[in-house]
């Protein structure tokens, strides 16, 4: 997978699934000529080859589909069908079909040039469709699916995007354009992302529609003005058209109707895909007059509507601002860029005055005077000497003022009582000559006004995210990744000296032990001199001599051996240690504060996969006409970055099976006592130091009785091994590759390939699914994944000379067993634990390592290791302990060793394996399947 | 502590007057046999270190090492070209090279001198004179006299992935 540093978003989506299709191009390629050399030999293909084919086929397929390449998705899905008869042996290989797929794979490899080139899947498929279906209707017409197909090719027609054409003339990227355009794309999605969160509440009427409305206009808005700065007027002018749109049902505090609404997903789903086609060629143009057109013609009927409406109630309340500030005098402009150039803002302030009011004039009168106070006023109507204090009505007066004060200045100055203030905006006065397109219904005063930025409209609501507002700034991902490195190294180090201090320590108690057999020595020396002064006191003459000398040796070496113990007891060395012992345990806490400080820099809310998911079953509920409501939980809950932008695609698959497989269609639904409505609930929590993320179903359940028919009628499984399994077991058929339940093939969720590559990216992460379903109830299907790839808890061990390490995850115990209670049961080691029967593995045979360790022991040390469902007892021949370990991935070349997961470097710089209990788990129950 | 020899402070670099065709090369020895392959491929000469085993492997595979915190392969290259075995001595190192961004290492018995060889000094390798797969070798140099194989570590890297089968079970 490649390292893509840019948010999860539809570019990243498509950069990945191309680099994803090459791969399966290339067994495409490698398999078809394989397929033709061995028929040219006259022998038989073998399913494995066709499987692949078929996957790689699907793959594409999938992605493409959720990507709208229809193009794309419709040519696979015809590849697939031909790949997918074969399989199941209703059509027979032939040179000849190899020669229609290779046809097929050339125009795929085309259309996925043009992909990588300009963000489009243009090209001609029908000849190769057509050819296709000629195969396919020439050899079988008993199944239906041929019908299927032609029709759903005839859908995907029909949704062939317009050509890509530019549709303003925009000039080569500018130099604003090239240092603006990372942050436009990020935050354009974002607002993209919750243009469409809002939007879907507003649709299921979960929100205010007032302030729904006002947040979509805010969006549209600032999406906008930002598209202005990189000067992408053509994003720019379809922001602009449904802010236009959106500001009318925000004036009227109206509720958009759904026609309404779609349009403006059209208009979102274009600008998304224009911010995705700069992401991917960094200037391309998209055709923009079709929704152009579709949210002009929206606009133009409220207009319309309000005109009629607003001819009936000549004196409302409603008051169009901008009238106040309609035939403005000429010389204006020119004060307002004076204004501008000497460093001034400009500001439009309405406001009236109540009509109870008796003093309308000097009201009037009063609230310019306190906005001269702030500034200049440079424009004034109606002119407030004139006002009368008569009129009946409230009075409306709009003023321009210059001023170096901010907008809340000027609420808080004219916050008189009996004046209300309608509007404050600030103009932003362009010094440059404006280049924005003008449309031909547009006309000049509303032109001026859309020039004005609104940022500072909403006063409530700035002041309310100031509160707030977090610091951030944005890091290459880069950055954080070396840093994580970094703070991996750091706790390598640190066990390091760990290590070295435990060793010092031992030398040092060593050296005491020399200190007391000095010390005895010591006190034989001292003997020795009582009994030479002893046997003195008798002697005499040259002996007594002699001994005194020897009494003077002695004592020599009896003050040396005092100096010598003294030296060798090593006080200062000892304090030393013992500073140097408190200091690494600093060091280590010091290290996993910085390590889990490094790792938080790296987590973001789960928040941005789940609110895809919004629009996702949206759009595949309307498809099939289900009525779901997708309800998600705990999205604040944060993980590794990388993580999450992995999960983007199995959790989309998985959704999408929820929804097409699990749910009901409506009819059938109401033949159950379950409401009409399906319900899937996505959520996600923390488990220890696990993120879990549940996808709940209420739909029909998994029956094991016809996935294991499913899975005989399709050859994966034998009637033995089926009887064999338990109820469990015979639910995970659904992963394995080539399984499917749904007797409809959809352009959703196809024939069930998906659920292994799920499972397969899933454990990648290190993580398991599980699942738990209930006939007629529904499905639950449960994600575990650690919250970070980098740094995990182990349990090291040694086998056979060897040390690995254990995730502490799928530990669950360890046991020690006496010899005479190993069992052998139909050839396994299994021991009795708890009342169970737990079947033991050595790994040599499992990993197949060469040597094999031939200790004789008594008793044994069994780790027991647990894959969430399956339990197994991996003998041991000596347990060193729990560690934090950093881990790294193995070189490329070890890619395919089974149950190892990666490596990790201890203390003493040599290199732990990492034991993936899941797979060890695998391979240990084939062996018991084989024999 | 394993000490970092570099190959640039390791190898005296002979000044050979510098042209397009001249290369530099390292000579080592594998099975009294001498080698050499291109000096721009190679990042670091170590000592030889603890070497952890990895199962489910050929057996030239000889497991990983610990370069500076990364996880790189080691190769007996010995075993690999079918070569007569040599104990290990003071003198054997693990040198590691880079081909692409494929790093591993491979263990020679001795490390010779660093040379220069312009191209028209290599002959193309004969087909029957050599022990090890010729797909690896560019040619045989000659230099004072003495016979070196010059390997290409980017075939080896290849040769070693398809004898591995990286991918074949994917």
């Amino acid at each position: 997978m490649s390292d893509s540093e840019i948010d999860d978003d539809r570019s990243e989506i498509i950069a990945e699934f191309l680099s994803e299709s090459e791969q399966y191009l290339q067994e495409l390629n490698d398999n078809l000529l394989k397929a033709e050399e061995i028929l040219k030999n006259d022998e038989e293909v073998s399913v494995d080859m066709i499987n692949t084919m078929f996957r790689a086929a699907h793959t594409i397929k999938g992605t493409a589909s959720f990507l709208d390449f229809s193009n794309i998705s419709g040519l696979t899905h015809e590849m697939e069908t031909i790949l997918d008869r074969v399989r199941n042996s209703e059509l027979v290989l032939t040179i000849d079909i190899i020669d229609v797929l290779f046809n097929a794979f050339d125009t795929l490899s085309s259309l996925l040039d043009r992909l990588k080139s300009d963000g489009t899947d243009e090209g001609d498929t029908t000849d190769v469709v057509t050819e296709i279906k000629a195969v396919l209707d020439g050899t079988s017409g008993k199944t239906d699916s041929a019908k299927t197909t032609s029709e759903e090719a005839g859908v995907s027609q029909e949704k062939i995007t317009p050509p890509v054409e530019a549709a303003t003339e925009v000039a080569a990227p500018s130099e604003d354009f090239l240092k603006y355009v990372g942050a436009y794309l990020d935050d354009t999605f974002q607002n993209i992302d919750r243009f469409n969160e809002v939007m879907i509440q507003l649709e299921e009427n979960k929100v205010d529609p007032i302030e729904a409305v006002n947040e979509l206009f805010r969006i549209s808005h600032t999406i906008k003005g930002s598209s202005g700065i990189i000067k992408r007027n053509d994003i720019e002018l379809v922001a602009h058209k449904m802010e236009d749109l959106l500001s009318k049902y925000r004036e009227e505090k109206l509720v958009p109707e759904s026609d309404i609404v779609s349009t403006l997903f059209i208009g979102i789903d274009w600008i998304k895909n224009s911010a995705a086609q700069i992401r991917e060629t960094n200037y391309a143009l998209l055709n923009n007059t079709d929704v152009i057109q579709k949210l002009q013609k929206c606009i133009d009927k409220l207009k319309l509507e309000k005109s009629t409406k607003s001819l009936n109630e000549t004196t409302g309340d409603s008051v169009d601002v901008s009238q106040l500030f309609s035939d403005l005098p000429e010389n204006l402009t020119a004060l307002k860029e004076n204004a501008t150039k000497d460093g001034l803002n400009v500001f439009r302030v309405s406001y009236a005055v109540d009509a109870n009011c008796v003093t309308k004039n000097i009201k009037a009168n009063v609230c310019n005077e306190k906005l001269a106070m702030l500034g200049e006023i440079i424009h004034c109507k109606p002119d407030v000497e004139l006002i009368d204090d008569n009129v009946e009505t409230a009075v409306y007066v709009g003023v321009i003022l210059t001023t170096s004060k901010l907008l809340k200045d000027i609420d808080i100055a004219i916050s008189i009582d009996q004046i209300e203030v309608i509007n404050i905006e600030k103009e932003e006065v362009s010094l440059v000559q404006e280049v924005a397109p003008t449309t031909k219904t547009a006309n000049p005063t509303k032109t001026v006004k859309k020039e004005v930025a609104m940022k500072e409209k909403e006063t409530p609501s700035t002041t309310k995210t100031a509160g707030v507002e977090v610091t951030t700034m944005r890091i290459d991902t880069r950055r954080l990744d070396s840093l994580m490195n970094l703070a991996g190294e750091l706790v390598i180090t640190r066990a390091k000296f760990a290590q070295l201090v435990s060793e010092v320590k031992h030398e040092v108690s060593q050296s005491k032990e020399n200190v007391t057999r000095l010390s005895q020595v010591g006190g034989k020396i001292a003997e020795l001199k009582m009994a030479l002064r002893k046997n003195s006191s008798q002697s005499l003459g040259d002996e007594n001599a002699n001994a005194n000398r020897l009494n003077k040796i002695f004592g020599l070496l009896e003050s040396e051996m005092f100096n010598l113990s003294n030296k060798l007891s090593m006080k200062e060395v000892n304090t030393k240690l013992y500073s140097l012992d408190e200091a690494t345990s600093a060091l280590s806490k010091l290290s996993s504060d910085i390590q889990s400080g490094v790792m938080s820099t790296r987590m973001v809310p789960i928040e941005g996969v789940f609110t895809r998911f919004k629009r996702l079953v949206r759009d595949i509920a309307k498809e099939l006409k289900k009525d779901i409501n997708l309800e998600i939980y705990g999205e604040e809950t944060e993980l590794d970055k990388k993580i999450v932008d992995e999960l983007g695609d199995p959790l989309t698959h998985m959704i999408r099976n929820s929804v097409d497989h699990g749910i009901e269609t409506t009819e059938d639904r109401a033949l159950t006592d379950k409401p009409a409505a399906g319900t899937v609930k996505l959520s996600a929590s923390y488990e220890g130091n696990n993120i879990c993320i549940q996808i709940n179903d209420d739909g029909k359940g998994l029956d094991s009785n016809k996935l294991s028919e499913k899975a005989l009628e399709k050859g994966i499984l034998t009637q033995e091994k089926l009887d064999q399994m338990t109820e469990k077991e015979k639910f995970q058929i659904i992963f394995m590759p080539g399984f499917s339940t749904a007797a409809q093939i959809t352009g959703i969720s196809g024939r069930g390939v998906g659920m292994d590559v799920v499972r397969r990216t899933i454990e990648e992460l290190n993580g398991t699914v599980e699942i738990d379903t209930e006939l007629g109830r529904g499905t639950n299907f449960s994600i575990k994944i650690p919250l970070t790839l980098a740094i995990i808890q182990a349990l090291l061990v040694v086998i056979n000379n060897q040390v690995f390490a254990m995730p502490l995850e799928c530990v669950s115990e360890i046991i020690k067993v006496e010899d005479d209670s190993i069992f052998s049961v139909e050839g396994n080691t299994t021991v009795k634990l708890r009342g169970h029967a737990l079947s033991l593995v050595d790994l040599e045979t499992i990993l197949r390592m060469n040597t094999k360790s031939n200790e004789n022991k008594n008793s044994r040390k069994i780790v027991v290791l647990t894959d969430g469902d399956e339990t197994i007892g991996v003998e041991v021949d000596r347990l060193i302990g729990e560690d934090e370990i950093v881990i790294k991935s193995l070189p490329d070349h070890f890619s395919d060793v089974q149950g190892i997961s990666g490596a990790s470097i201890l203390g003493d710089g040599s290199i732990a394996l990492i034991l993936d209990a899941t797979s060890i788990i695998r391979e240990a129950q084939q062996k018991v399947n084989v024999r | 502590m394993v000490e970092d020899l570099t190959v640039d402070n390791m190898l005296d670099i002979q000044n050979v007057e510098d042209s397009d065709d001249v290369e530099q090369f390292v000579c080592f020895k594998l099975a009294n046999e001498e080698y050499a392959v291109r000096i721009i491929d190679i990042q670091e000469v170590n000592r030889v270190q603890m070497i952890t085993h990895i199962p489910q492997m050929p057996k030239f595979v000889l497991g990983v090492i610990n370069i500076r915190g990364s996880v790189i392969s080691v190769f007996d290259l010995r075993i690999k070209f079918n070569l007569a075995d040599v104990a290990f001595s003071e003198k054997t190192k693990i040198v590691v090279a880079e081909v692409g961004s494929v790093s591993f290492s491979f263990i020679v018995d001795e490390i010779l001198e660093n040379i220069k060889l312009s191209k028209s000094k290599i002959d193309p390798a004969p087909s029957v004179a050599s022990n090890i797969d010729k797909d690896c070798v560019v040619g045989i140099g000659e230099l004072e006299g003495r016979m070196v194989t010059i390997i290409d570590l980017g075939k080896l890297q290849e040769d070693v992935i398809r004898e591995i089968g990286v991918g074949n079970t994917k």
